[in-house]
């Protein structure tokens, strides 16, 4: 088989076992890989009644048929669980940027599915079809860097690709994440849990299997001409050299600063911006087989680390009162160290401290006392949340959690439906404010911006096509593995540039119509999955980012016309499924 | 007794600039063999992601090539025209003894053939080189590295030459 490898890889935890399963050809025609693998994956075994801690709840790792080839910007991973961060647990797919994903395709495997529980710490080894479940005894306690460093030269080589936890998910908390290679991330999902609670410390993936191309020549004239095509545009030029930093200020300002009681202007982020670029940026680092490069790397008191982006500095910046970059870089590093998300992070962080500010908690609700910019209570809160220590139980479960437990704080808590607010203020602009309690689950900045979109700011579309033209454009890099900043945001892969590479791998003809049923394939499957969860989906968004509460209805009744409207309309009749 | 300059290509690698995209190597197995995988490429990025180092490493066609003097069979040569050292696969037996005697291990073991294999310049336009976005490999002759290893370096000794 071309691009594809036609196989998933089950591993069962509790038992020590794993096997080879083929996926079927029409399976994988009609899905391609990525997030529609998942959501076809979760739909025929759907866990109703899974609990969070249940060992059986699986996770699904997904690649498509262009990761691992030079197709550009083609390393990302779709990882999709029941996740918990949410009471019950939904369904949840992210994509993860980086190596890891390719590494899976070059093992042999397209899909691999996680489930069980191993007694005692283990880590698994996936090297060419074989998989061994190693004793991760040593490495439990240890942070994401100790952990990477002692796997890759004591044990498996600087030729695998690591995913592991740090001390965050091992102790349970709810918004863990995992890391590949320290700079790129899982987040929103709450990977690091589902790992802790599976006693897995980390996935090492490393293969010599090569993969295949129905037409080589014809699949790498696509590849230089699409990669020329991105080196000579100009925001891709902006983005090598700026990085993700470049997003700040480009969109006239409105950044939430100390949990959104101020709104940042253009002239603050740009400052934040340079402050960064002039003083701590020390290179740059690329996800596999990408043109643009757009990691950075910070030079902070003689350590070097990749991963640092506007979001999570902006999180533990200026989101926490933390005006200064280089507390700010430090606290960012100390995060990821210990397998937390700087983003949900800083929310928790900064709702408490507003929380404190307010006079609504104190130091005896909470154990410890925090103001706007106090950089040593936030080192200590991210120890004690990691360590899993008895004072920082209320926190381990996310804002959300702790202000309803306390049962004090629950109008401050920025979330959208439950899950953290990034980086920008929802009251910038309504049409963000609508995506993002739409697609709650997205990172904000990986999303095509609908006030920039050519098509949807022209006018021509009412707010239902904008917002899918939007997503589904994510959903078209999720699906092949490709950068949703790339595909989505800054639009230089098209739908079709995507079917010719698909084709030229494969060997199957592929158009633009075939790729959009497979996109409303997976958008039909993973509002299925997400609507059979029991309980409602929560607040879309706090009335405090409302003016008065008729604006907060009007509000929500443009949500619910969106899912009228999706169900009268959307994919279901396109895509046949 | 009349000597003359020889002028060779090679290429040059600046680990500073590298990203550890791995484009390069998957145009180099993708050319070479046809396939994409990091293990089928002659050249290889090593990789220190705990502080972010990634540094290619590949065959420089040494001219005191101590692969070509270890070779049991002969199988390591140099093409007399272009001077790159290739592995003759006629004649390679898999003994690794190369590997051994390159100074950073060069070689690549070819995943199914089970023998070495050392980038071969693509006939004079090393594709790594044209793929690489960031300019950490270049295709320049030998003399050009060097002057541009004393430029990047000359410029942080101008403030004690002006600014005392």
């Amino acid at each position: 088989m071309n691009g594809w490898t036609g196989r998933r890889l089950r591993v069962d935890l509790s038992s020590q076992k794993f096997w080879v399963e083929e996926i079927p050809r029409d399976d994988l025609e009609r899905f391609i890989g990525g997030r529609g693998l998942n959501a076809k994956f979760f739909n025929e075994n759907p866990p109703w009644s899974v609990s969070v801690f249940s060992p059986e709840s699986p996770v699904a790792f997904s690649v498509a048929p262009l990761s691992g080839t030079l197709a550009p910007c083609s390393g990302w991973t779709s990882i999709s669980a029941y996740s918990p961060l949410f009471y019950p647990p939904r369904y949840v797919h992210v994509s993860m940027p980086g190596h890891w994903g390719p590494y899976l395709k070059f093992a042999g495997f397209d899909q691999l599915i996680l489930s069980g529980k191993a007694e005692n710490p283990i880590y698994i080894a996936i090297e060419d079809k074989r998989v061994r479940f190693e004793d991760a005894r040593l490495l439990w306690g240890k942070d994401v860097l100790e952990t990477t460093v002692s796997i890759q030269e004591q044990k498996e080589g600087r030729n695998g690709e690591v995913l592991c936890i740090g001390p965050a998910g091992e102790n349970l908390v709810r918004f863990a994440n995992v890391t590949n290679r320290l700079s790129w991330t899982g987040d929103h999902v709450g990977l690091g849990f589902i790992f802790g609670s599976k006693n897995l410390k980390a996935l090492v993936v490393r293969g010599r299997k090569p993969v295949t191309l129905s037409q080589p020549d014809r699949f790498l004239q696509l590849c230089n001409f699409l990669r020329e095509s991105i080196q000579r545009n100009r925001n891709a030029s902006l983005l090598r050299e700026e990085g993700p930093f470049f997003f700040l200020g480009s969109n006239g300002g409105g950044l939430g600063i100390k949990n959104y009681t101020e709104t940042s202007d253009q002239s603050q982020e740009e400052r934040w911006r340079i402050e960064f670029l002039k003083k701590y940026l020390y290179g740059r680092e690329g996800c596999f087989s990408c043109p643009i490069h757009c990691g950075r790397v910070s030079l902070v008191n003689e350590n070097y680390f990749g991963g640092v982006h506007f979001e999570s500095t902006w999180s533990l910046g200026p989101r926490i009162g933390i005006f200064d970059m280089e507390s700010t870089l430090r606290l960012v590093r100390f995060c990821q160290l210990q397998g937390l998300d700087p983003s949900s992070f800083g929310s928790l962080v900064s709702w408490l401290m507003d929380c404190c500010d307010q006079g609504i908690l104190s130091t005896r609700d909470i154990g410890v006392s925090c103001q706007w910019g106090d950089e040593e209570t936030t080192v200590r809160l991210i120890e004690w949340i990691a360590a899993g220590k008895e004072a920082s139980e209320i926190f381990r479960h996310g804002c959300l959690m702790a202000a309803k437990t306390l049962g004090k704080g629950l109008e401050l808590v920025p979330h959208s439906c439950g899950s953290d607010l990034p980086a920008r203020d929802p009251r910038s602009s309504t049409e963000y404010a609508l995506t993002r309690a739409l697609f709650p689950d997205e990172w904000d900045y990986l999303q095509s911006s609908i006030e920039r979109h050519p098509v949807a700011s022209s006018g021509r579309n009412g707010f239902f096509e904008n917002v899918s033209l939007q997503e589904n454009l994510k959903i078209l890099a999720d699906i092949n593995s490709m950068c949703p900043l790339v595909v989505g945001r800054l639009q230089l892969v098209s739908d079709s540039d995507v079917a010719q590479l698909l084709s030229a791998a494969t060997g199957i003809a592929q158009d633009s119509q075939k790729i959009e049923a497979a996109i409303c394939r997976a958008v039909q499957i993973e509002r299925t999955l997400v609507g059979k969860a029991e309980g409602q989906k929560g607040d879309p968004l706090p009335l405090r980012f409302f003016r008065n509460p008729l604006e907060k209805s009007s509000f929500e009744e443009q949500i619910k016309g969106y899912h009228v409207r999706m169900e009268s309309e959307g994919p279901s009749k396109q895509g046949g499924f | 007794m009349v000597r003359e300059a020889i002028e060779v290509n090679s290429i040059s690698i600046l680990p500073d600039l590298c990203t550890g995209c791995q484009s390069c190597e998957m145009i180099c197995s993708l050319s070479h063999e046809g396939v994409f995988n990091p293990e089928y490429s002659r050249i290889q990025i090593k990789k220190w992601p705990g502080i972010v180092v990634y540094i290619p490493i590949v065959c420089q066609h040494c001219e005191d090539a101590p692969c070509i003097t270890i070779c049991p069979t002969g199988a390591r040569r140099r093409v007399a025209k272009t001077r790159v050292v290739i592995t003759d696969p006629k004649w390679c037996v898999g003994c690794k003894s190369c590997i051994y005697a390159c100074p950073y291990g060069a070689p690549v073991i070819h995943p199914e053939v089970k023998k070495t294999m050392t980038c071969d310049l693509c006939d004079g336009k090393p594709l790594c080189t044209e793929i690489c976005t960031v300019g950490a490999l270049s295709y320049t002759f030998d003399g050009k590295f060097s002057i541009e290893r004393k430029m990047a370096f000359a410029p942080k000794i101008i403030p004690s030459q002006r600014f005392r």
